[in-house]
């Protein structure tokens, strides 16, 4: 796979230690993913995001042994998701690991990655929910490391745009 | 992945290694495989270096779950140290027994730096209930094959 890239519109943003994010049922923007695309026209872009999953170790309002199982979308905007908010047809997708037994334990990097259009000056971001409050989870910290717990550590996003 | 654009990533560096067999992962720290090592200097005038690797691992041998504890090391002063945010807890543990294969895609993003470092990938699983392989891969007759090697890329902006 190759990607011929305009040397001017390549852009690379990380998130220096976000704070920990709750998914419930309702859509939240995930930190790091929104960029604005300064463009002087509508182009194709590349954008491939990449973030932190866990499990609800505290096993919280969702009860204990949440199972994860998330919906994800990319959207855009021109307004920076003021009143214009778009959901980019083709972007939603889900994250889960076993939804049937009584417990799973789930946690995983996802680096999902979209060409898609943008016009001048567009705002793109991901958004993320919980399918139900059963199925609620954590973003950017694991709670567990090198077999202490609770031993919290943090994974940088990191985001990447580029005009194709 | 690829990135063809020499004028603004600079010096990508892919490491090409196929000698690589699997590795089985305990709970004590070791470097991933030769083929997470890669000697590195960035160009001058970078701001940023990059590390990328797309990983395999397996749930041999403990079929309950699997959990992947890794972090970045650079190599600099006569020591590995790590690299602030890059640690990783990856994989599944379910209360059934689950043959699970999974793969991988991270990157890391680390401020650039003057001269020559060596990167790696150091790592462990979180504890003995979770003991993985690293690069085990499965062929289609049912035998256990050649290995699924880490395949890493770095380069700088």
């Amino acid at each position: 796979m190759s990607y011929l890239l305009n040397p001017e519109k390549f852009y690379l943003q990380q998130s220096n230690t976000p704070s920990r994010q709750t998914v419930s049922t309702t859509y939240i923007e995930i930190t790091g993913s929104k960029c604005q695309v300064t463009t002087s026209s509508t182009v194709n872009v590349l954008y491939q995001f990449e973030y932190y999953i866990s499990t609800n170790y505290t096993f919280g309002t969702g009860g204990a042994y949440d199972k994860i199982l998330f919906h994800v979308k990319l959207q855009k905007s021109n307004d920076n998701f003021s009143s214009n908010i778009v959901d980019i047809a083709g972007t939603k997708h889900n994250v889960s690991g076993d939804t049937v037994e009584n417990r799973d334990y789930y946690y995983t990097v996802s680096s999902p990655t979209f060409f898609t259009s943008v016009d001048s000056n567009d705002y793109l971001r991901l958004v993320i929910r919980a399918y139900s409050t059963s199925n609620e989870g954590y973003l950017h910290q694991m709670n567990q490391f090198d077999g202490s717990s609770p031993n919290q550590k943090i994974f940088d996003t990191s985001l990447l745009v580029a005009e194709i | 992945m690829s990135y063809l654009n020499q004028q603004k990533i600079k010096r990508i560096t892919p490491v090409l290694d196929s000698s690589f067999s699997s590795q089985a992962i305990y709970s004590n720290l070791v470097a991933l495989s030769g083929c997470t090592v890669v000697d590195y200097e960035p160009p001058s005038g970078s701001s940023v270096v990059i590390y990328e690797a797309s990983i395999q691992i397996s749930w041999h041998p403990d079929a309950q779950g699997s959990y992947l504890n890794s972090r970045l090391q650079t190599y600099s002063s006569g020591a590995w140290s790590t690299v602030s945010n890059t640690s990783l807890m990856v994989g599944a543990w379910s209360g059934l027994f689950d043959e699970n294969y999974y793969t991988y895609f991270i990157r890391h993003q680390i401020p650039s730096w003057t001269g020559a470092r060596s990167l790696r990938l150091f790592a462990r699983s979180y504890n003995q209930a979770v003991d993985f392989t690293f690069g085990r891969s499965l062929d289609a007759d049912g035998t256990v094959g050649s290995g699924a090697r880490p395949h890493v890329l770095v380069y700088a902006i």
